[in-house]
């Protein structure tokens, strides 16, 4: 039978046999594969792959210490599938256990901590109407719980989070997607450098942006600690947001504190900056849209966008901020390159294209680029920024941080939309996210663009990459993959909503023009 | 127990010799993170260390430490520095500190007491030990299995025949086709050590504690052909073995065999410690030992015993 051989080279990957055997049989399950190996790419492993006949599955300059995926397939089409499921499949993988067997699944809760009697955190993600019982059972034995189910019924979070209180322990949740612990990141979270600044948000995004800007400015993070995006209203009190500001105030490793949410409820807004008011340590507020005269009056520095949190808590913790530095909390005037830009890339905008689609898969990054667009266009606009991961878009379908087929057909869907100047987009990276998101978003980005242009049009498509050089899928590489598919790249989500705007504002000369830096006011 | 006690810093309790005398040149990078074991290229000589647990057992170029059973979950990723502090080492980007201060050096060259001498005590142990790994030998490696299947990998197939002209040169004093063999091993198989390398790993080791007459000249072809045809791990493996330094879990079954086990109960638990090492790497580290154990005594009986 006639093969197609494809062949795809992960650099410096280790795995161990069992798990590379365990991805080849997959592999070999998939419709079209003939034939599949894993091997680490050493002269003699790679003759053995040309006896096989697969000897351009290995490309040139594999060394050693590169894993080699060879496929023989009937068509290319499975070829490249099964390329592709193996890049997954070993982003997913644990990536031990070369110097141990595989751990032993435990059935209960109660038989995992026989087994681990020094764990301190249980993660729950058991479908929601499981997941109380079982955070109750982790909270009788000791653990902190990261709870990750979401539909867990307010009434019980309530309770959840009073037993944990007594206890002097933690529920991060219910539907808590990011937290970083001692360094260990817990469901979607970035690789980022241990450090002073310590983190505690409603926000999964949030904390993912805040956490990767700490990171690219030279600095680190203690503790990133996820709260549930409920924990802030009024009836939850801010609970676990208060007892994590405790321990972060008691952690001898945290030197600064940044706290993220959407505003509070009036109430625990007091509350929380109450405990906060008196702190030995610089706190950074980051309550999105919120009053910064509130937080600055409680003796904390407020920011207005996940980037100012980030640059701010690094300069404080380096010493390079002090009070007089304080800003006012409002959203940073757009610089005069970025208006300069914007400007020269509007020009190519139909008089038609004025409006702005956001299509996200950050809920708290798509918060705050509407937070942004509204401070420099004001209100009364067409723009429309969509929260895919939203419950409305994922029933029943993975979120689009993990699959980008829904946003792909939103996408080419944008080109359509004669009034659309901007399309703006995140994309993030970390563990749980998809494992090549860039590659994944590029072909419905071109295809979008060129609809545009069959139409007359020239969309423009603006987005920034939220990550780390240390996260798996390769920062550069992303960005590398946006920038040639003529994405234009803003270093954070807060700037790329204002180079959006800064465009819009440019295309349509009636709207209120953008704040430039150094302008009278 | 609050949520963030995170315990950063590990009591490093053995080191090789080496290591005590050059702590404050090794410097260099993390290759790569598992649960037992962290893996680090230096910059210098010897050009990898390995920090492991200390269920791990003592391992050439290696810093055993205390303080934690999942070095996985410490925050260390491939790419950090790694580097000498005052007291020990550390890898800041993890916020990890390792004391030196406590640790006792270990010797990764085989003692003397695993020199064996053939006779049918010996022959019964190497049978005994056999059996007991045999009890836990996973598929997919270099474990012995009789007839090759037709749906063998073909990177095992070619093993297969490498290992038989290895051993046949072995047994014939043979030491051209011996060595050819030996060298087509060097990195052939799957996984961070191929497959290969851990075979050749316990079989130097096997040749060397029955004195095999061709034990140097296979140690020296294997030091000269390491570099560049296996992974970094594998290749530091094979170096240090054909200098002569093993795993502390090979000293152990070697022990054992030599009738130094004070228990019928301690071989059994040397062999499985050493089986347990990695997915397929103690099987295949074992099926390299005791395929030189088999080997014809004659010649070298008399050499042992000196």
């Amino acid at each position: 039978m006639k093969s197609v051989v494809g062949g795809s080279i992960h650099r410096n990957a280790y795995r161990d046999s069992v798990e590379l055997m365990g991805i080849a049989a997959q592999l070999e399950q998939l419709e079209g594969v003939q034939r599949a190996g894993l091997i680490m790419a050493t002269p003699a492993n790679l003759a053995v792959l040309a006896e096989a006949g697969l000897a351009e599955a290995a490309p040139p300059g594999a060394g050693p210490n590169d894993l080699v995926v060879a496929v023989a397939a009937t068509d290319r089409a499975a070829a490249d599938a099964a390329l592709a499921r193996a890049t997954a499949l070993l982003a997913a993988g644990s990536g031990d256990p070369e110097g141990s067997r595989p751990t032993r699944s435990a059935e209960t809760l109660g038989e995992a901590v026989g087994e681990l009697p020094d764990a301190n955190l249980a993660l729950i993600s058991t479908p929601g109407t499981y997941a109380s019982a079982e955070a109750v059972r982790a909270l009788k034995h000791g653990l902190n719980v990261f709870l990750f189910s979401d539909n867990v019924p307010l009434e019980d979070e309530i309770q959840l989070k009073a037993l944990a209180d007594e206890k002097g322990l933690l529920v991060m949740g219910p539907d808590c997607g990011t937290a970083i612990v001692g360094g260990i990141p817990l469901g979607f979270a970035n690789a980022v450098r241990r450090g002073p600044i310590g983190l505690v948000g409603a926000s999964g995004t949030g904390l993912q942006q805040v956490t990767s800007l700490v990171h690219r400015f030279g600095s680190g993070i203690s503790h990133a600690i996820g709260t549930g995006g409920r924990d802030l209203d009024e009836r939850v009190g801010g609970t676990t947001m208060l007892a994590a500001i405790r321990q972060l105030l008691a952690d001898p490793a945290t030197a600064v504190l940044v706290l993220i949410s959407k505003p509070p409820s009036s109430s625990v807004a007091t509350r929380i900056l109450e405990s906060v008011r008196s702190s030995p340590k610089p706190v950074v507020v980051n309550f999105l849209g919120g009053d910064p005269a509130a937080v600055i009056d409680a003796g904390a520095y407020p920011a207005s966008t996940f980037e100012a949190a980030a640059r701010l808590a690094v300069m404080l913790a380096t010493g390079e901020a002090s009070r007089s530095d304080a800003s006012d909390g409002s959203i940073g005037a757009v610089e005069p390159e970025m208006a300069d830009l914007a400007a020269q890339v509007a020009a190519r905008l139909a008089p038609s294209q004025t409006a702005i689609r956001g299509l996200y898969s950050g809920g708290s990054l798509a918060g705050e680029a509407k937070i942004v667009l509204g401070a420099i266009l004001g209100h009364d606009r067409h723009d429309r920024i969509l929260d895919l991961g939203d419950d409305e878009f994922t029933v029943g379908r993975p979120h689009p941080m993990i699959d980008p087929r829904l946003r792909n057909e939103h996408i080419v869907g944008v080109a359509a939309e004669a009034d659309v100047a901007v399309l703006l987009l995140d994309v993030v990276l970390g563990y749980g996210s998809h494992p090549d998101p860039a590659e994944a978003l590029a072909p419905a980005i071109a295809d979008a663009m060129a609809l545009a242009i069959a139409s007359g049009r020239h969309l423009l498509v603006v987005a920034s990459v939220c990550g780390t050089d240390q996260d798996p899928q390769d920062l550069q590489r992303q960005e590398r993959i946006l920038a040639q598919t003529g994405v234009m790249l803003e270093t954070s989500n807060a700037r790329a909503a204002m180079l959006a705007a800064s465009i819009a504002a440019a295309a349509a000369p009636t709207a209120r023009p953008a704040r430039l830096v150094g302008a009278a006011e | 127990m609050t949520l963030l006690d995170a315990a950063t810093d590990l009591a490093a309790t053995r080191l090789t010799p080496d290591f005590e005398t050059r702590r404050l040149t090794l410097f260099g990078r993390v290759r790569s993170v598992h649960r037992a074991a962290i893996y680090v290229d230096l910059d210098g000589p010897p050009g990898a260390l390995v920090i492991a647990i200390e269920s791990v057992g003592g391992v050439p170029a290696g810093i055993l430490v205390r303080g934690s059973t999942n070095l996985a979950a410490l925050g260390v990723r491939a790419g950090m520095s790694f580097e000498p502090t005052a007291g020990g080492w550390s890898i800041p980007s993890a916020g990890i500190r390792i004391d030196a201060a406590g640790a006792a050096t270990w010797s990764p060259a085989l003692p003397l007491t695993t020199r064996l001498v053939t006779g049918p005590d010996l022959a019964r142990r190497i049978a005994a030990a056999r059996a007991i790994a045999a009890r836990s030998v996973r598929s997919g490696g270099l474990w012995p299995s009789g007839a090759a299947h037709s749906s063998e990998e073909p990177w095992l197939s070619h093993a297969r025949a490498l290992i038989d002209a290895l051993l046949d040169g072995l047994g014939n004093d043979d030491g051209d086709r011996a060595t050819g063999a030996a060298l087509g091993l060097v990195g052939l198989g799957i996984g961070l050590t191929p497959s290969g390398d851990d075979y050749l790993v316990g079989l130097l080791a096997g040749l060397e504690a029955t004195g095999h007459p061709l034990h140097g000249l296979l140690a020296a072809a294997v030091a000269a052909d390491v570099p560049g045809r296996t992974t970094s791990v594998g290749a530091a493996a094979l170096t240090h073995a054909s200098l002569g330094a093993y795993p502390e879990r090979l000293h152990e079954v070697l022990l054992a065999v030599a009738g130094e086990a004070a228990t019928s109960g301690d071989l059994v638990r040397a062999v499985e410690r050493a089986m347990e090492f990695g997915a397929t790497s103690g099987s295949d580290t074992l099926a390299g030992l005791f395929a030189a154990l088999d080997l014809p005594a004659a010649g070298r009986s008399e050499k042992a015993a000196a």
